[in-house]
């Protein structure tokens, strides 16, 4: 039974429930777009609150602003820009991991170019840091490598 | 219970429990000179690097030649012993270029093993043309090829069932035969572009040509590429013939 959403065109929605407990409404054509949901919903129906474990109320509502303008074909190079300018590098990380599990391609391609880009030219503990690495090489074994690489570290920053 | 804090991004832990292939992801969009510089963050993204399955090497980003040819090298030689397959090799040189003929056939012997689909080359040298080595033109697996400033010697048979792009600028043909052999040789291909294919002899009219059966867009800036294969083109741009 089609419900109708509250826009002018009747379109399907489906209700997603994140892992804290809230609920989103998305369009269904939107989530087809993430295919974990839609395998979900291939499970169990779209007429169920699907349950989405590892997706929380603080990224949804950005993941399903993203897929709104896919839909309408809206996404342009500005709107991509926009949307991730106030975002730290937390948030962009958070949102990565859940483009990820939801399997939701295009933001998936899209972030990860995005966190390429925040770390380009940046120095290897700045990289160490983003991606949360403990380092397990000894200083000797670290300085060896470094020697050897040498030139791939000229140019790449220095932290101080 | 699912409250918890976002304190010490958590998140950056998440990320490094995500396999090795999305982490190379990530790591495919940073060019490789950087890309490179993730094997020293520990032991495990050392072996992340070594999966990364496209390569980006543009002497540019290099203060000189030599750093980048070392780059080159040690990239290739890391790689020797993993059965990684490189799905895109880009190789861009540019005014500082001094690789010779032996050291561009070690480069194409070691794209050959590992079933490269993209390749763009530009092998721009202000001294000498370096020639493409014949056995690269039966290369199976290649869909996307682009090559720049190369010479192509004598050649028997081109066979590239899967190229559906094809960038030529500025290649060296014997004659307007080979141009021919070539573009016959690539019988899927749908986007074409030539620019200042260069002969050694003069072009002569040639009869019975049967058009490229799947081009979709040809844009040709060059005045050796023979019209009649072009004929099946549904968007065909031929621009100013420009000299030399």
């Amino acid at each position: 039974m089609a419900q109708e959403a509250s826009s002018s065109t009747s379109s399907k929605t489906i209700s997603l429930k994140t892992g804290d407990g809230e609920i989103f409404e998305i369009e269904a054509s939107a989530a087809k777009q993430m295919k974990t949901v839609q395998r979900l919903i291939d499970d169990l129906g779209d007429d169920i609150t699907i349950p989405l474990h590892n997706v929380f109320s603080k990224e949804l509502p950005k993941i399903i602003e993203y897929y709104k303008k896919d839909i309408t074909g809206e996404i342009t190079k500005d709107f991509e820009a926009e949307f991730v300018k106030d975002l730290n590098d937390d948030e962009v990380k958070v949102l990565f991991l859940a483009a990820n599990y939801l399997d939701a391609n295009k933001l998936f391609e899209f972030l990860s170019q995005n966190i390429a880009d925040r770390l380009e030219s940046k120095s290897v503990e700045y990289v160490r840091k983003y991606f949360g690495v403990e380092n397990d090489f000894t200083p000797e074994e670290e300085s060896k490598l470094r020697e050897e690489r040498a030139w791939s570290f000229r140019g790449i920053k220095e932290d101080e | 219970m699912a409250s918890f804090s976002r304190l010490s991004s958590p998140a950056a832990d998440k990320i490094s429990d995500l396999p090795d292939s999305i982490l190379c992801h990530i790591l495919s969009f940073l060019p490789s000179k950087q890309a490179a510089t993730t094997s020293i963050l520990s032991k495990r993204w050392k072996q992340v690097w070594l999966s990364i399955f496209t390569l980006h090497f543009d002497d540019k980003i290099f203060k000189d030649f030599n750093s980048f040819r070392k780059f080159v090298y040690l990239t290739m030689f890391s790689l020797r012993d993993k059965k990684v397959s490189i799905h895109s090799l880009t190789f861009r040189c540019s005014r500082f270029s001094r690789f010779n003929q032996k050291e561009f056939d070690r480069i194409i012997k070691f794209v050959m093993q590992r079933g490269i689909e993209n390749l763009d080359f530009d092998m721009f040298h202000r001294q000498r043309v370096i020639k493409l080595p014949p056995r690269i033109l039966n290369l199976k697996t290649l869909q996307v090829l682009k090559l720049a400033n190369i010479k192509m010697g004598d050649f028997d048979q081109v066979d590239f069932p899967l190229i559906k792009t094809l960038h030529l600028h500025r290649i060296y043909f014997i004659s307007p035969e080979y141009i021919v052999k070539f573009l016959l040789g690539c019988p899927m291909v749908e986007d074409l572009y030539t620019e200042s294919l260069v002969l050694n002899k003069s072009p002569v009219p040639m009869e019975d040509l049967n058009a490229l059966p799947n081009l979709v867009k040809a844009r040709v800036c060059d005045r050796n590429t023979p019209m009649a294969l072009l004929g099946k083109a549904k968007i065909l741009h031929i621009d100013e013939f420009l000299v030399g």
